[in-house]
């Protein structure tokens, strides 16, 4: 068995028959954060049966949510509470309050990287037991005064591009797409690091043209490449930070020049919401816990638009400079 | 007589309060959010609590902020059909 800590969390995994290690694929296997005080998760994987791709949803299994090519599915009725993940070659259960996942893995993804895929909304759905909460944003720590910055968003509205811009004037960085929001109920809530490359576009490349020999090879689906954020930033990469400050939530708006606007706090908390997808999965254990979180992150911060234009590309200083004359 | 009724707040809603007196409803089947302002937040409270008539919750708008009885009056009318509209509240 191997052990590692994710932020409190003991994680311990199992490899069966060949199986793929995929907490090792997920960059797990190095530990991060602090080493216990919130349990464990058992993990264990192995080479599934001949009929994993077949749609879980013949043996009585509920449809719940997808991610991608990822399906979500319910325990079927009558059975104990569980979430199966299936990327349709393989299948994940989540039994609820088990603190245990079994991974039945088949050996190919229906596109690269499925299965792991698979296994980080398995192990997002199970942290919410041990109060840690996926939040799809970025976070930074300002070189100065040490004030954190989260940057909020869907997929393309600039959460890399904005990583990108402040580490590269010397911001230490928690993560560009994916943190943990911990629950502590005695002290500030903390963002919490999940490991995982950058994945940065051709305009920021070529607006940071000293990325580009970290950048990894284009992939089939997309024109992003993978950037080693601790290779391309050394010394950047933290853990954990506190709560923020401050919140930008940026778009791209190419022909407008870059501008920061203030944002009302409950158009804020909708953002925050809406990046917060465990939230909103029906039946999820701890939603009244998880919208609490994200209202004190809101009372405890000033909210920014951000909006991108060419500009920024061109001059990438205008944004540090622009958040060193916000008041927060 | 009979009182005016009121709608309730769907089960299936979630309300969030802010420190500056805003808020934002997460209706949980739909999976919409709805941001309110602080007159709103008066509306949903006193539907939580029950009251039933609108002109009570007219009078609570009309305390707190600066505004006429009457455009008080018009501002709960319509909350309370956008509210309907949405499902965030069920007919009486």
């Amino acid at each position: 068995m191997h052990t590692a800590a994710l932020h409190g969390v003991t994680l311990a995994w199992t490899t069966e028959d060949r199986a793929p290690d995929l907490v090792r694929e997920l960059g797990l296997d190095e530990g991060i954060g602090q080493t216990d005080g919130r349990g464990c998760i058992e993990i264990a994987l192995r080479h599934g049966g001949p009929s994993l791709d077949e749609d879980p949803s013949v043996e009585g299994y509920r449809p719940s949510f997808f991610h991608g090519v990822v399906q979500a599915y319910r325990e079927p009725t009558g059975a104990p509470r569980a979430f199966l993940l299936w990327d349709h070659k393989s299948r994940i259960l989540v039994p609820e309050g088990a603190s245990r996942i079994e991974a039945f893995l088949a050996g190919e993804e229906l596109v690269p990287g499925s299965a792991r895929g698979a296994l980080e909304i398995a192990l997002s759905l199970a942290l919410r037991a041990h109060g840690l909460f996926h939040l799809h944003a970025a976070a930074l720590v300002h070189p100065k005064h040490g004030e954190t910055i989260l940057v909020v968003g869907g997929a393309g509205a600039g959460k890399t591009t904005t990583t990108i811009t402040l580490a590269s004037a010397g911001y230490e960085f928690v993560g560009d797409d994916a943190l943990l929001l911990e629950d502590n109920p005695l002290g500030q809530p903390r963002l919490c690091a999940f490991p995982r490359p950058f994945h940065v576009g051709p305009a920021a490349l070529s607006a940071f043209p000293r990325l580009a020999p970290f950048a990894g090879s284009t992939k089939s689906h997309s024109d992003k490449r993978d950037v080693d954020p601790k290779r391309a930033f050394p010394g950047q990469a933290r853990p954990t930070c506190l709560a923020p400050t401050l919140v930008l939530y940026p778009r791209i708006e190419p022909d407008q020049p870059t501008t920061l606007a203030p944002l009302a706090k409950a158009e804020a908390l909708g953002h925050l919401i809406a990046s917060s997808g465990g939230l909103v999965i029906d039946d999820v254990p701890g939603k009244a816990e998880h919208l609490a979180l994200l209202t004190r992150l809101t009372n405890g911060a000033r909210h920014y638009d951000l909006s991108m234009g060419r500009d920024l590309l061109d001059d990438p200083s205008i944004l540090p400079s622009g958040i060193d004359g916000l008041d927060f | 007589m009979t009182e005016p009724r009121l709608p309730r707040p769907n089960p299936q809603v979630l309300f969030t309060e802010l420190d500056d007196g805003t808020g934002v409803l997460l209706h949980l089947d739909t999976k919409f959010y709805f941001t309110l302002n602080a007159a709103a937040v008066i509306v949903w409270k006193s539907l939580v609590e029950s009251i039933a008539d609108p002109d009570a919750i007219a009078a609570r708008i009309t305390s707190l902020f600066r505004v006429d009885r009457e455009t008080a009056a018009r501002d709960v009318d319509s909350v309370l059909r956008e509210m309907l509209e949405d499902g965030l509240v069920l007919p009486p």
